[in-house]
């Protein structure tokens, strides 16, 4: 069995090394090390993955706190993939910095928080982990060195370190209401674990984008340069959601009632007010970036389905979590790669920019295309398994929470369609060409068709305390 | 015979599947020359005439069936059913389709030829498979597959060239128009069916519910399938509806009164389409639907003791398809389209069938004697095989014809005997079946189901015989009119096609005579053998029905040679009104488009103009103007100031905390 904790290690150094090691020895080795890192990462994760077939979920004691269940591998195989995907893509329009290896250093140091918080049960470890993800976010935004990401890095920065803040309190809470240094389904029951959860969600749910915990991220999301959206928009999902499963064990076991409808309640503002507001943005851009608030409330809904109710179906909310997180990252990638690729050189940000670029690139098109059918949930991608398995999850205690997010999806429709049709619209100017971005923009939108088509529904996916 | 072997299923499943692949075969090949398409669809055909062939040689006396799973656990299986009524229907439906073929290939030429082939050979798969099927939901599949090919066939000219219109352009009756181009043929084809079809799908999901499975052999008599429905219905109180919505799909697709309308119109598309799908197969799904439930049918209803119900209401449909007999043949004795000549005759032709079975079925339930039921899918199913042959080689003479005159109407006809031999010889040996003069195979045919017709009474027997006399005398009538009598106006001249059109029309007419003279003992005998009913020859109900056919045929003689018809017509107020009556349909059409179809429309255009539009300024004027407030909104909270945006967090901190306190006082009940 130790030599399941050896691939975690060897993870971690891995993605250690390249955070931290390799861009001192150049921008070939850099990249070259973070992709060897993700992809080790992805390969590892799929053999821990396969042999925990029939063992469900295993706690280490050797490093302390270090745990191992589905779910968790999965999400950070979902991770690694996507970062594997996203760094390739970003080669070519960073190499216009000198210090265009720290792009992809950077994302081998968040993937690394990630993995930390995929494997490890412990407060204390997950707020360290929590901490080398959010700055590395905060640097990556900042990377373009122009006053636009300068201000976007620095409300992303101010207001990720009140949700810190928050976080601290909330573990605090968290160890009161346990009397453990790690999340337990037994705990006290009242107000106290009550608060505790509502702090750590509040801190959480800024990552996610949740409503009224959003300020920054329309701002972020919608100024930033694309390519480097396409590693942050999908990673900092995964956190959202591995942190929220991880720390919301207890009040999912113990206040199921109050945990359900408290997330019900935010994932329902969350889902509307994106998809409204996607519908109203004057720019591309800005329409993925309430997107993908959007998106999180159907997380949230998924996440709220975990509590311990009769009539919630908790297997299938994380089967359903696990392929729309996985679904959301390579879609995401896709389309900011590919919104990248269209905006280079037009000198907009409006609807044109969009315009003529299936004729400039039929692979980013495809791709962007494969990726926003995904995230409208259209059959047979992974955005429609998850979605779908969230629905089952919810549709027999909540079907008024299950009504909402169909409408919202409906209402999805109507923007992401109008993207791929932009895609399509003539164009006088027609300046082709492919790089780095359209392969991967096409390889993540391929795949979320592809793994769309591989039965999940035999994964038998678990996750520690659920 | 030999043995049956373990082959034939495989062989059947050949004779299916072979159409449906030559199908995707020509949809690959599309863009060669018409010549591939057309051969891939014959080969096809070809394939499955053989297969099928050999499967009737080596499993006539044979009772198997070819069944996977489907659907199992919704009781639905993929199922063949291999008895002498199917592989007598899947001989005579592939070999009809192959000679059809055959003529095809020059008819149709290259305009539209892939698009023609593929529906002409999915077609035949799905009228094979609806043969076949030894499942409801599989016949569904080649039921609706048939349908949809003829929708499409039907519209095959939609570019709505006047010269493939039906009915006279410009001619209204009762204010509605009574031509129909291409396209909108084929819309009231598929609608007319369509709606006949919702009743007969209830039906069959009404025997799901009750049975738990769509597969047939649960409904044979020695099951209880049957049984259990028929008394479930009876029990609800809906067993006069089930029966009657069990049948209407299989009325309206063999054009049975007030379905008969479809057909009619439907003589848009291509002559050998109106000739295989039109009059040889796919109108006789509906008699094929008749001949294999109805004995079922009687058997159950006779022991669940609801034999007078259930003859009653055989014996309306008895009288809807004696009505349509004779209301269609008095229609072709005025019509003037040589094709829509054909129709009407083929529906009349068709109610002889129908009315064979129904009449057997009210016989077999007053008397209580189940099994006589069979004395009418006898005569059914003769008359189907020989009007099956004889009027496919009469399409296919008429489609050479109007090809030959370019003119549709058999007034623009006459003398063509002289240009057209071969043409003329086949016709006429098919016309000569159809007016049922012996020894043609409609004489033995058409005495059988009219024996089986006068099992239910005499006025039934009196109204199929008045029927046969019209017959004879609108055959009569069209031959004079297009081949000997001299032309009204001009020299007509005529050419013959080439050999591989006349080839299979001529083949056929020699079938005609070839069948009828084979058929006492032989295929008289095959038939009864393989529906294991033995009917004695009626010697004078035969001699009747062969004198009405020769008065017929003498009516219509001498009506030509003798009188002028034009000058009486014009002459007598009465006949002038019966002529009208007769050509307008008898205002059904016209009635169906006042009562139905122009209300329906009143409708569509009232729910248009009121919700349709409320709906309409919804979508476009109220929710973008939503929309936009909504994004000033949004961009009211997005100022891009950070200190705004830590309000909000701490606001929403705040909120939740208040829902968190006011859940956790509503669950402690503080």
């Amino acid at each position: 069995m130790d030599y399941l904790v050896v691939y975690v290690i060897a993870c971690y150094a891995a993605l250690a090394f390249a955070g931290i090691a390799a861009p001192l020895l150049g921008r070939s080795v850099s990249y070259a090390s973070s992709l060897i890192a993700s992809a080790i990462t992805m390969v590892l994760m799929v053999l821990i993955y396969s042999s925990l077939y029939g063992k469900g979920v295993i706690v280490f004691s050797v490093p302390s706190m270090t745990i191992l269940d589905r779910f968790g591998v999965f999400v950070l195989f979902a991770a690694s993939l996507a970062t594997l995907i996203a760094v390739y893509g970003t080669w070519t329009p960073a190499s216009r910095w000198a210090w265009s290896e720290a792009v992809a250093a950077i994302a081998a140091l968040l993937l690394l928080g990630i993995a930390v918080m995929a494997t490890t049960l412990g407060y204390i470890t997950l707020y360290a982990a929590w901490i080398l993800a959010a700055a590395a976010s905060y640097i990556i935004v900042a990377l373009a060195k122009d006053s636009i990401s300068a201000e976007a890095a620095a409300k992303y920065g101010i207001m990720g370190g009140v949700a810190s803040t928050m976080l601290v309190l909330g573990l605090g809470y968290l160890f009161a209401s346990t009397n453990s240094s790690a999340p337990t389904p037994i705990a006290y029951p009242g107000p106290f674990l009550i608060a505790a959860s509502i702090v750590t969600v509040v801190a959480i749910g800024y990552k996610l984008g949740v409503v009224p915990f959003h300020g920054w991220l329309p701002d972020v999301y919608g100024n930033a340069r694309p390519f480097l959206l396409a590693i942050i928009v999908p990673l900092a999902k995964a956190i959202g959601v591995i942190l929220l499963v991880r720390l919301l064990v207890p009040a999912a076991s113990i206040e199921p009632q109050q945990f359900f409808t408290f997330l019900a309640v935010l994932a329902v503002v969350t889902m509307t007010y994106g998809n409204v507001a996607a519908l109203a943005s004057d720019n591309p851009q800005k329409v993925l970036a309430y997107s993908s608030m959007a998106q999180a409330g159907y997380l949230l809904a998924g996440i709220a389905a975990l509590a311990n109710l009769p009539g919630l179906w908790r297997e299938a909310a994380l089967t359903g979590l696990a392929l729309q997180v996985l679904g959301y990252m390579l879609a995401k990638a896709s389309v900011f790669l590919a919104l990248d690729y269209a905006l280079e050189g037009t000198g907009t940000r409006d609807w044109q920019s969009l315009h003529g670029l299936w004729r400039r690139s039929p692979l980013a098109t495809t791709g962007m295309v494969l990726g926003l059918a995904s995230l409208l949930g259209m059959p047979p991608s992974l955005g429609f398994w998850g979605k779908l398995y969230i629905v089952l999850a919810l549709i027999e205690y909540a079907p008024l929470l299950v009504l909402i997010m169909v409408i919202n999806f409906a209402i999805g429709a109507f923007y992401y369609a109008r993207l791929i049709n932009l895609a399509f619209t003539p164009s006088t100017e027609v300046t082709g060409g492919d790089d780095t971005r359209t392969y991967a923009a096409l390889v993540a939108g391929a795949l979320t068709l592809i793994l769309g088509l591989l039965p999940w529904i035999a994964a038998g996916i678990q996750a520690y305390g659920y | 015979m030999a043995e049956p072997g373990t082959y034939v299923g495989e062989l059947v499943l050949t004779a299916v599947l072979a159409p449906y692949m030559s199908a995707l075969l020509v949809l690959m090949v599309h863009r060669a020359d018409w010549r591939v398409s057309a051969w891939t669809g014959v080969a096809g055909l070809l394939v499955s005439a053989v297969s099928s062939i050999v499967a009737f040689m080596a499993g006539m006396h044979y009772q198997g069936e070819y069944t996977v799973a489907w659907m199992p656990s919704l009781g639905i299986y993929f199922s063949l059913r291999l008895d002498f009524l199917s592989l007598i229907m899947g001989v005579v439906v592939s070999v009809l389709s192959l000679l059809i073929g055959i003529y095809s290939v020059e008819y149709i030429g290259s305009w539209g030829a892939p698009r023609y082939w593929v529906f002409f050979t999915f077609f035949v798969g799905s009228m094979m498979l609806l043969v076949f099927a030894n499942d409801l939901f599989t016949l569904l599949v080649g039921w609706e597959g048939t349908g949809l090919a003829s929708y499409a066939l039907i519209s095959f000219y939609y570019d709505d060239r006047e010269s493939d219109w039906v009915g006279d352009p410009g001619r209204k009756a009762l204010g509605v128009p009574m031509w129909s181009p291409p396209t909108h043929s084929g819309i009231r084809a598929i609608v007319f069916t369509r709606l006949a079809d919702a009743a007969m799908l209830l039906a069959i999901g009404l025997i799901h519910y009750v049975v738990g499975s769509t597969y047939m052999g649960l409904l044979e008599p020695g099951r209880d399938g049957f049984l259990k429905v028929v008394e479930m219905v009876y029990s609800s109180g809906i067993l006069v509806p089930f029966i009657i919505a069990f049948y209407l799909g299989a009325l309206a697709k063999s054009a049975q009164f007030p379905f008969h309308e479809w057909l009619v119109t439907a003589m848009t598309g291509p002559a050998p389409v109106s000739a295989l799908i039109h009059a040889a197969t796919m109108v006789k799904a509906g008699v094929y639907f008749a001949l294999r439930f109805t004995p079922w049918l009687v058997v159950a209803l006779a022991s669940a003791g609801l034999a007078s119900i259930g003859g009653m209401v055989m014996e309306w449909l008895l009288w809807v398809a004696l009505l349509t007999a004779f209301m269609l043949a008095s229609m072709a004795v005025v019509a003037r389209e040589l094709k829509l000549i054909l129709a009407y005759s083929t529906a009349s032709q068709l109610s002889y069938m129908f009315a064979a079975v129904f009449a057997a079925a009210v016989f077999a339930l007053t008397h209580m004697m189940p099994e006589e039921v069979l004395i009418g899918v006898y005569g059914g199913l003769s008359h189907l095989v020989s009007h099956a042959v004889f009027k496919a080689a009469m399409f296919l003479c008429a489609g050479a014809l109007i090809h030959a005159v370019h003119s549709r109407y058999i007034t623009d006809m006459g003398g063509l005997r002289k240009h057209m031999p071969l043409t003329f010889t086949a016709m006429l040996l098919a016309g000569l079946s159809l007016a049922a003069l012996p020894p043609f195979s409609g004489w033995w045919s058409k005495d059988a189901a009219v024996y089986a017709i006068s099992l239910s009474g005499k006025i039934a027997t009196i109204m199929a015989l008045v029927t046969a006399v019209l017959t004879a005398a609108y055959t009569v009538r069209m031959i004079l009119y297009v081949f000997t009598r001299a032309p009204h106006d001009k020299e007509v001249h005529g050419h013959e096609p080439s050999v591989l059109m006349w080839a299979p029309y001529l083949v056929l007419g020699i079938a005609s005579i070839g069948l009828g003279l084979a058929w006492y003992p032989f295929i008289e005998y095959m038939l009864a053998e393989g529906i294991g009913v033995h009917v004695k020859l009626n010697v004078a109900l035969m001699v009747i029905g062969t004198v009405s056919a020769i008065v017929g045929a003498g009516l219509g003689s001498v009506y030509l040679l003798g009188f002028k018809p034009w000058e009486l017509i014009e002459a007598n107020s009465f006949l002038r009104a019966l002529h009208s009556f007769l050509y307008d349909r008898w205002y059904i059409n016209a009635l169906i488009y006042r009562l139905i179809v122009y209300p329906g429309h009143g409708l569509a255009h009232g729910i248009k103009a009121t919700i349709e539009y409320a709906i309409d300024t919804g979508y476009h004027s109220v929710v973008p103007r939503l929309m936009v407030s909504i994004g000033r909104i949004v961009r009211s909270i997005q100022v891009g100031d950070v200190r705004s945006y830590l309000w909000l967090y701490f606001i929403g901190l705040i909120v939740l905390g208040l829902l968190a306190y006011y859940l956790v006082i509503g669950v402690m009940g503080v």
